[in-house]
């Protein structure tokens, strides 16, 4: 039945639209509840997708591992809050309280930044560099492996069980509800936060990359390595920083998600998946894409999970993907790809 | 002149062949000298699923190794074989030799329409393309009613909805437990497998096919009709596929479509066995899921070992062990196992006190890996 | 100011350069003669830093900078205008000035040379806000000596600055290379237009094959029967 009312919908009226989910008639205060919980949590994709854009922008890298890496971070995140509190994080059933406030949060928000930070140079110089010479197909794979490596590490170290991730108290409060009680739609703050931060953070990168000189530099290196380096721009060190900006991002990305997804060593796998969907959507190589892709899949994932049920939810989005790719090969705002030579 | 050298060629392929079947024929026999494998029928069955990873392989092999297109869809396609040739023994009773055909051919045309993509996209554009195909089928084939309902047995009210539940193949008049006597059955499939692959490597189609890797501009330059190539690769690699898919159903018995044999995890596990064996190499291929399936128990005495000694065992081992592996060999040995066996040989197959070393030929069955 | 001694640049196993020897002094015009292929581009990629010398000894002021990387080899003084322009695109004309002083903290003095910069080319000026990829070529390339001028250099290289240029806008281009001269920056100037490099040249090397064949003064060169015959075309 489904398969065939994917389809059908297309040729009916939208009130008459009957989700196949609930069995409930169309209602727009669900619809609109949808796309508001897909903007939402499509900030959280933009800004893994924003990181990855910016790796492939400065380096020509697909980072296949941007949601394990940033599933690290969040662990890491989680272990500053242990560590704050004085609890013991390793510990399998660590009771870290389920709420934080602004200091917890905050001192746990900079060690994950620090860490990222080190961890982007440290795979750029180490990984990444040695490999600028072979093969695309090698570079996805170090990447993949890398991936696969800190799962596993992150199983060993913090054990695989699923685990609570402590609330920022300061967006903990009561929704906000929009309209009366049976045609209402309800927004956390939480939900809102997302967003807001996905937005300053988005704003921040435009300011570096237009107005400072580092930034413009790193916008110079991506159009032409070459003359880069004859301006005396240190490329691999502004590589190194692209990965630390992108896996900084990822961290925030982590720590506003955590509560919602759960510490686990999945927790990013989908919001991974759906992340690079974003980003190759948006064109790879352009941030405003990025965040616009990642905004669009949030608004396409949400409303096929509530029409079309958590079964074909992902597909949904990756027929759709194709889709544009297919008709639009640079994504929705993408330039000419270069080809690796 | 010619036609002795002609003959003594021909002879000596005889020969190897006749040494290569030899070889598989006793490998269940010789196998039981490695710890963990026995002359029981987990070792079998360890075999058996080796033969299947290494036909997937094969074709992964040329169509990443050899036209060096990234697909992250193989474990779609694997589980489309899989599911078309349990459809076609478990209820339409077919005879299982045309049911191979069919579930290749069937996937043949998954790949097709895995490939449409790849005639505009490339790089991280199709590996997203794949990749999104590799999320999709498992979720179409468990999530779909309607195409759930095609394949999951209408009697058996308690079947989850995703599960095909096949009998076990086997050779005629063999126990369908048996699994020393589905190795041939599976090793004839493999062989032949194999035979084709070496052939299109050589071939004129699989000259175009290095072509398109070795630079897209050239081969078209050259008069390579790209667009035909790329989907003929995608085709021919989905074929592999899903023969080897059908076997799986025809070896395990019970197909799950959320299983991990079908998600982007083994689209990962078998580009982790090209890369060990070799990109672009056909022996590469067999070798490198001979690694793959044999590192499982070993990996899992390690960690017991680890239990001993600490009191737990790791939880997800595995992946720090193919993490490494994978890392290892893009690092250290990128021309995998076969690139360093070639070298190997490159380095005792030339006599420097003969005068000059003439090259060694490059042996028919290792491919030029750059 | 800058000596080569013997100078071997390899592509993978290709040699591009063998052996080349020459001399800059301090304050003069030196050109670089050969046809296409020769090594001239390679000769100022392996000064710059860019593509490294195997073998031999570049001399700089008196010290090896043979090992230095690029980056640095900017902030000592050498800055190079490339072949074919190579500008930034999709950067601004006054973001790819900039660009050129990225290595200075001097913020003020990067003012005044960008003044500099315009007065040398005040179309420039005109178009400092525009993405550099909408310039013309002549404009372009201005922009790629002016933005070689931002690191406020001591040796300028320029390979080909008259490259698919109207012969007007050459003889514009050629005129300021030699203000520049004035202004006390010693250039190496690449060209396969002899006869307007030794025009203003005080010295000029010929370079064939990765070797240097001749060598002279401008004048002494314009004079050989050699370089009439292959690179003047009399
Ligand atoms: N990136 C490169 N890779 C390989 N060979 C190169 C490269 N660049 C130049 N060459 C070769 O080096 C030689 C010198 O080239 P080049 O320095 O560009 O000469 P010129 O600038 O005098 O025209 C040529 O034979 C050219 O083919
Ligand atoms: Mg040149």
């Amino acid at each position: 039945m489904t398969a065939l009312a994917i389809w059908a919908t297309t040729t009916q009226p939208p009130l008459s639209v009957v989700s196949q989910a609930t069995g409930q008639p169309f209602s727009w205060t669900i619809f609109l509840q949808s796309v508001i919980n897909g903007i939402s949590f499509g900030s959280i994709y933009a800004l893994l997708a924003m990181g990855i854009v910016l790796i492939y922008k400065s380096s020509d890298v697909v980072n296949f591992a941007q949601g394990q890496m940033a599933m690290f971070l969040t662990y890491i995140a989680y272990s500053g809050m242990g560590l704050i509190l004085g609890i013991n994080f390793l510990q399998p059933h660590a009771d870290l309280p389920a709420r934080v406030g602004w200091g917890v949060f905050l001192g746990a928000i900079a060690l994950s930044l620090v860490v990222a930070a080190l961890m982007g140079m440290a795979i750029e110089k180490f990984m990444l560099r040695p490999l600028a010479r072979s093969s695309v197909l090698s570079q996805v794979l170090a990447t993949i492996g890398a991936g696969t490596l800190l799962y596993g590490l992150v199983s060993w170290i913090w054990k695989a069980e699923i685990r609570p991730f402590p609330r920022f108290e300061a967006v903990a409060g009561r929704p906000v509800q929009l309209g009366t009680p049976p045609d209402s739609i309800i927004i956390t703050l939480e939900a809102i936060n997302f967003l807001v931060v996905g937005l300053i953070l988005s704003f921040l990168l435009y300011l570096f990359f237009r107005f400072t000189m580092v930034g413009t530099a790193l916008r110079a290196m991506a159009q032409n390595a070459f003359a880069a380096r004859l301006m005396g721009i240190n490329v691999g060190r502004l590589n190194g920083l692209a990965w630390a900006l992108s896996l900084m991002l990822s961290a925030i990305a982590g720590v506003l998600a955590g509560p919602r997804l759960q510490l686990e060593p999945n927790m990013m796998t989908d919001v991974g998946v759906k992340a690079f969907a974003a980003a190759v959507l948006g064109g790879m190589t352009s941030l405003p894409g990025a965040l616009l892709g990642g905004l669009v899949i949030g608004i396409i994932d949400n409303l096929a999970g509530y029409y079309l049920g958590n079964g074909l939810q992902a597909s949904i989005a990756f027929l759709i993907i194709i889709l544009v790719l297919v008709i639009r090969p640079n994504g929705l705002l993408g330039k000419t790809i270069r080809k690796k030579v | 002149m010619k036609w002795q050298k002609i003959q003594q060629t021909a002879s000596g392929k005889y020969t190897r062949w006749v040494l290569i079947i030899a070889g598989f024929t006793a490998l269940p026999w010789i196998i039981t000298v490695l710890p963990f494998f026995g002359a029981n029928n987990y070792t079998y069955s360890q075999l058996n699923l080796w033969l299947i990873l290494a036909i997937v392989c094969l074709g992964l092999n040329l169509l990443t190794g050899v036209a060096g297109q990234i697909s992250l869809g193989h474990a779609a396609l694997f589980q489309i074989g899989a599911y078309i040739g349990g459809y076609f023994v478990a209820r339409q009773g077919w005879p299982v030799w045309l049911v191979i055909i069919v579930a290749g051919l069937g996937t043949g045309i998954a790949g097709l329409i895995l490939g449409l993509p790849a005639l505009r996209l490339s790089g991280p554009y199709l590996a997203v393309a794949t990749f999104g195909f590799s999320v999709a089928i498992p979720q179409l084939l468990a999530g779909s009613q309607d195409i759930a309902e095609l394949y999951s047995d209408p009697n058996e009210l308690a079947t989850k909805i995703g599960v095909l539940t096949v009998p076990k193949q086997n050779l005629p008049g063999l126990k369908a437990d048996d699994d020393l006597g589905r190795y041939f059955m599976f090793l004839l499939v493999f062989l032949i497998m194999l035979v084709l692959a070496l052939n299109i490597n050589r071939s004129r189609h699989g000259r175009a096919f290095y072509a398109i890797r070795d630079s897209e501009t050239a081969a078209t330059a050259m008069g390579v009709a790209l667009g035909k190539y790329k989907l003929l690769a995608f085709i021919v690699s989905a074929v592999y596929a899903g023969v080897a898919g059908s076997l799986f159903a025809f070896q395990v018995g019970q197909l799950d479509a959320n299983s991990t044999s079908f998600s982007v995890l083994a689209s990962i596990l078998f580009l982790t066995a090209i890369i060990i064996g070799g990109l672009g190499s056909v022996w590469g291929s067999v070798l490198g899921s001979a690694v793959i399936t044999i590192l499982p128990p070993f990996i899992s005495a390690v960690n017991d070992t680890i239990k001993a000694a600490f009191g737990s065992s790791i939880e997800n081992f595995e992946s720090i062990f193919y993490g490494l592996l994978i890392l290892i060999f893009i690092y250290f040995m990128p021309n995998g196992l076969s690139g360093a066996f070639q070298r190997l040989r490159m380095r005792y197959s030339s006599d420097p006190s003969k005068g000059p070393a003439t090259p060694a030929e490059p042996a028919a069955t290792d491919l030029p890996v750059s | 100011m800058l000596r080569l001694n013997d100078v071997w640049t390899y592509y993978g196993r290709i040699s591009a350069l063998k052996g080349v020897s020459l001399e800059v002094p301090e304050g003069a015009i030196v050109a670089l003669l050969g046809a296409n292929g020769a090594g001239k581009t390679t000769l100022l990629r392996t000064i710059s830093g860019i593509v490294p010398a195997s073998r031999g000894t570049i001399e700089y002021m008196g010290k090896p900078i043979e090992k230095v990387p690029a980056d640095h080899i900017v902030k000592i003084g050498i800055s190079q205008s490339p072949e074919g322009r190579q500008v930034f695109t999709d950067c601004t004309v006054l973001e790819n000035l900039k660009l050129g002083a990225y290595t200075r903290r001097d913020k003020a003095k990067v003012k005044t040379d960008l003044e500099q910069v315009f007065e040398h080319f005040p179309r420039l000026r005109q178009r400092s806000n525009q993405l550099a990829g909408t310039l013309s070529g002549g404009e372009q390339q201005m922009l790629a000596i002016g933005r070689a001028l931002m690191s406020q250099p001591k040796l300028l290289l320029l390979d080909e600055p008259s490259l698919g240029l109207a012969p007007i806008l050459v003889k514009e281009i050629f005129q300021i290379i030699q203000e520049i001269n004035r202004s006390g920056v010693t250039v190496l100037l690449v060209e396969q237009n002899a006869y307007l490099a030794l025009n203003i040249a005080s010295y000029g090397y010929v370079l064939e094959t990765g070797k240097v064949v001749l060598a002279g003064t401008g004048d002494s060169l314009r004079q050989n029967e050699e370089v009439k015959h292959s690179y003047l075309g009399h």
